[in-house]
Parts: structure tokens; C-alpha cells; sequence
């Protein structure tokens, strides 16, 4: 499984792609919503983005409301990994087409509790 | 200002008596920098007068907050998702056939703890049945009263809601409480908090159509294991569900439930 | 901490207060640095010797503010290694990445607290604190240590109507 992580700090992209890749995903990554577009539209489409709210160039929100427009991405799951914490910006980002959020600071079993929610913990064989 | 030996020693001994964990030796840094607040709030001159005038002066109050800046690590809010989607998806739906003249459904959590397990059961149902003019009641006992008054006011930190709780329900169920996340009022009034040893009587509880009584069972003896199914088979309508926690089985124990799967879940039934 | 101009200074302190800041940044430190070593709040404010570095993130809308994360310079490398759990070669931009972090998820817990927040700015790192808004007071703060380095957080919340 694929995922796409997009987050303008070096040092949360490789925590989070670090988690991902212990669970199995191989992962790309971008540093603002403009790029993570790009690899979007250059490779293969990954199960899952994991997008940072606040970004230079294009933020988080725009991104998923850009990406929601386009009926090729429709199978891409998308988590907002973000510092925005209120309740408002919650629901704005669901409804722009997130379909799950984790809150910053998040520990790697709250990352991995809300894969299994979308069903995107790839089943580990022993 | 370090903690000393017979300080640390002593919240040591609190901490084990009071919630069976056992904090190591080396961790005394640990142990101060998470009683630096309290001391503080206190008023204390730093954390060695404050763990001493606890020590020496007891307080109930002090002794709980202490256990709880020790011990409070955040559980996630369904540790375990699949009986809580099993609950949803294939019993709720069922007692709906089954009770559609009565439309009204009980449901018994057993070992409620801080009360995730309830308020889920009550989100679950509030988003179902409710919506279509059904009533619900949540029943949720536990030994402990401080745990329960910890349940009832419904609030959790921001790293527990991060845990297993799908965003929607978050925003649709929780408001902001400043630092923390509370449960919402109308989701709140459906359980029932109320302290109940499992090995006392269960006559004044009434009927449940779903008993939830995960991971408590472990605690007692098999004599008492046999007492505690049996009885709770009394309180559960014939038709009734049983959850137990992922591990645990009726089998051995006490033969007159039925198990089924739903999906990956163990469900009991009674048997007639 | 609190000034003389009464209500609005009150009125600014309220909304974000030292135990609040306290939780989140100890939240913070549990998920990303606690199995490096957890951070000790300080009993009193302690000066962080220069050489300093500075993290701050900035909040709009009616109640602008400013949240600054002040470390001193050697503890940058060891801080950017633990968030980045790499022990190689490190450069200054993963040590202002990882301070810039740091702030930017303070930040943006704080100003879930600030009623009528606006957006939450890019992080800025400097080599010193930087100087805040002339209305501004500060809100909440917290002096800590971490391995033997001092590390103060401050929350610089202005009135409305400034």
C-alpha cells in the first residue's frame, strides 16, 4: 500500500512516513499542497494522503477540497494530520472531504487507531 | 529539591496499592516532573514538602490526584473497535425487529471504567434508534466512585479523543472544554452512573437487552467467575447479547450461554 | 506578569493560562520526546543563556498573539534528534525544522483556547526572542529543563481592539 505524505516540516514528514512505513506502506512525500498535487498527478494513486493544514504555496484545506473535484483521486483516503484543533476547523475539513484527523501532538497508536478506522492497517503476517 | 528516597518511596507504594502499577526504580525524575504541577497548585515550596504533607497528613483528595498525574495514560476511546461495530451494524439492528413494539432498548456496561465504553454504546445508539423516536438507557456501574465521577462529568483530553474515535462522531458528540473535549449534554443524559460491586446483588437493575462486560471477569476467581455469568444471565433478556472482552470465553466457566460470531466478535447468548 | 491597565489586561490573561500552556506542551513532550527524557517544568522562571534560539508562530484575528519557544542553541541539535529519531549528521535547517515544529503545534493548541482566532502563521526561527506587540501581554509561560538545557514557552496575547 502507497501512501502520500504531505506536511511542511521535514521533521513531521519523517515521523510520520517512519510510522507508516513500520506498518507496511511505502512512501512518497511533498511539502506543500502544490507538490503534493504534482505527485499525485505523476504516480500511481496512493490509499492514503495524510495532509498538514497549514503549509506555504497551498495549504492542507485547498489541497483536499482540489483533490475531492477530481473523480480519478475518488479512492484516496485522506487524513488531516494537523496542529488546528477547534472544533470548527474539524468539521471544515470534513467537509471539504477529509475523511479522518489527527490532531498534533498525536502518538503512533493514535496514527495506527485511526488507519484501522478506515480500514487501511494492512494486515501484518507474523 | 529532587525527590528523596523516602518520598519517592512512598508515592511508590500509594501508586501500587491504589492502581497495581509499579513504577521503577530510576524513574524518580519522572515520577517529580509529573508532580511539579500539583505541587504547585498547591502551593507547595516544592514537590518533597508536598508529597510530605500528604504523607504525613493524609488526604484522600491529594492521594487520588497523585495516583492520577502517575498513572493516567490516555486509553484509547474504543481500544478494541470491532465489538462496538458489531453492536452497531448486526445487534443494534436486530433488537430493532425484535422490539419494535416496545421501541425501547437497556443496555447494562458492566466495568464502565471512565466511561468511553458507555458514551460510545450511547453516540452508537443516538445516531440509530433515537433518531427514530426509540428510547435508550445506558446503564453504567463501576467499583470505583472516583472513576465514575471522572465518567459522568464526560470529559476527556485531547490525546484520549485522538484514539480510536472516528473525527465525525468527535465533531458531531464533543465540544471543546477548554484543553479537553466534553461529551455533548443530550449524549450525557443517556447513561446512568452508579457504583456497583459486581459481586453484590444485581436485583434492583431491571432488564438489559445488552450486557457489556469486557475485561473485569479476569479479576475474580473461577467460583466467582460462575456467580457473576450467572447472575448477569438473570438480568439479561432471553434474547438478549453478552460481550466479553476479546480474550475471554464462557466456556469452562458457566454452560448455559450460546456463543456466536458476528464477524470476528464472540457474542453470548442465553441458553434456554 | 500582569500589568497595571486592569481589565483588558485580565482579560487577555484569562483565555490561555500557565497550566493550560503546561498541558499542552507536556502532551507535546510525551508524544515526541518523552522516550528520550521527559522535560521538567521549572519551579521559578529561569533565564535561558545565550546562545539563544527562538521559534515563534504567530495568531491572528481579533486577539492576535505571538507563541515563542526559546531554547538555548546546544540544545537544538539534541532536540531536532529526538523528534527526528536520527543520531547522523544533522544541519542547522533540520534543528530550526524540528524548533519550528515544536512551536507550530503549540501554537496551534493555543489558539484553540483564543476565542475568535484567526489563522495560525508559518513558524520563524531567530537567534533571538523577538520583540512583541506593544499592547501585548504575556499570557502564560512555562520555564522548563530538558537534559541540562533551559527551554522557556511563552504565550504573547494582545487585547481586542488593538
Amino acid at each position: 500500500m502507497k501512501a502520500l505524505v504531505v506536511d511542511d516540516s521535514r521533521a513531521m514528514r519523517k515521523i510520520i512516513a517512519g510510522a507508516l512505513r513500520k506498518l507496511g506502506y511505502e512512501t512518497v512525500e511533498a511539502a506543500d499542497g502544490a507538490e503534493a498535487l504534482k505527485v499525485l498527478q505523476e504516480g500511481p494513486l496512493p490509499e492514503l494522503a495524510t495532509v498538514d493544514w497549514n503549509m506555504p504555496v497551498m495549504d492542507g484545506l485547498t489541497f483536499v477540497t482540489q483533490v475531492r473535484a477530481i473523480r480519478e483521486y475518488r479512492s484516496l483516503s485522506i487524513m488531516m494530520v494537523t496542529t488546528e484543533a477547534e472544533h470548527g476547523q474539524i468539521v471544515r475539513a470534513l467537509a471539504a472531504g477529509a475523511h479522518e484527523y489527527l490532531i498534533k501532538p498525536f502518538t503512533v497508536e493514535a496514527l495506527e487507531e485511526k488507519l484501522a478506522l478506515l480500514g487501511l492497517l494492512p494486515e501484518v503476517t507474523a | 529539591m529532587a525527590l528523596t528516597p523516602t518520598a519517592f518511596e512512598w508515592v511508590c507504594t500509594l501508586v501500587r496499592k491504589e492502581s497495581a502499577i509499579v513504577l521503577e526504580k530510576g524513574k524518580e525524575y519522572l515520577v517529580e516532573s509529573r508532580l511539579v504541577p500539583l505541587a504547585r497548585a498547591a502551593g507547595a515550596a516544592d514537590v518533597n514538602a508536598y508529597v510530605d504533607g500528604v504523607r504525613l497528613r493524609p488526604d484522600r483528595r491529594t492521594q487520588v490526584a497523585i495516583v492520577e498525574a502517575l498513572t493516567t495514560n490516555e486509553t484509547s476511546w474504543y481500544r478494541d473497535g470491532a465489538p462496538f461495530q458489531a453492536f452497531s451494524t448486526t445487534v443494534v439492528p436486530a433488537l430493532k425487529q425484535s422490539r419494535a413494539t416496545t421501541r425501547s432498548l437497556r443496555i447494562w456496561s458492566a466495568a464502565s471504567s471512565t466511561g468511553q465504553e458507555a458514551y460510545s454504546l450511547a453516540i452508537g445508539l443516538h445516531d440509530s434508534v433515537l433518531a427514530e423516536g426509540w428510547r435508550a438507557e445506558i446503564l453504567a456501574t463501576d467499583l470505583s466512585t472516583e472513576v465514575l465521577e471522572k465518567a459522568k462529568a464526560g470529559t476527556y483530553s485531547q490525546l484520549e479523543v485522538n484514539r480510536g474515535l472516528p473525527a465525525p462522531l468527535l465533531v458531531r458528540h464533543f465540544t471543546r472544554a477548554g484543553m479537553n473535549w466534553q461529551v455533548n449534554a443530550n449524549i450525557r443524559q443517556m447513561v446512568r452512573f452508579q457504583q456497583l460491586n459486581l459481586t453484590s446483588s444485581y436485583a434492583a437493575l431491571g432488564q438489559f437487552d445488552v450486557v457489556f462486560l469486557r475485561n473485569v471477569l479476569i479479576y475474580f476467581d473461577l467460583a466467582t467467575k460462575r456467580d457473576i455469568l450467572g447472575r448477569v444471565r438473570r438480568v439479561l433478556r432471553p434474547d438478549g447479547y453478552l460481550f466479553l472482552g476479546g480474550a475471554e470465553t464462557t466456556l469452562g466457566v458457566d454452560d448455559n450461554w450460546e456463543r456466536q460470531l458476528i464477524g470476528r466478535v464472540s457474542v453470548h447468548r442465553p441458553k434456554n | 506578569m500582569t500589568q497595571d491597565t486592569g481589565l483588558e489586561a485580565q482579560e487577555v490573561v484569562d483565555y490561555v493560562e500557565d497550566e493550560a500552556l503546561a498541558q499542552i506542551v507536556d502532551q507535546m513532550w510525551q508524544s515526541y520526546f518523552g522516550h528520550v527524557e521527559p522535560l521538567l517544568p521549572a519551579f521559578e522562571p529561569h533565564e535561558v543563556p545565550a546562545p539563544v534560539l527562538c521559534a515563534s508562530v504567530g495568531i491572528s484575528g481579533a486577539r492576535p498573539g505571538l507563541v515563542t519557544v526559546l531554547v538555548e542553541k546546544a540544545a537544538g541539535t539534541p532536540l531536532a534528534a529526538a523528534l527526528l529519531q536520527e543520531d547522523g549528521e544533522l544541519t542547522d535547517e533540520d534543528v530550526y525544522d524540528a524548533l519550528g515544529e515544536v512551536a507550530n503545534i503549540i501554537g496551534g493548541n493555543i489558539k484553540a483556547l483564543v476565542p475568535d482566532a484567526g489563522a495560525l502563521g508559518l513558524p520563524a526561527i531567530a537567534e533571538a526572542p523577538p520583540l512583541p506587540r506593544s499592547n501585548s501581554r504575556c499570557a502564560a509561560r512555562l520555564d522548563a529543563n530538558w537534559q541540562g538545557h533551559w527551554v522557556t514557552f511563552i504565550v504573547w496575547l494582545s487585547g481586542t481592539g488593538a
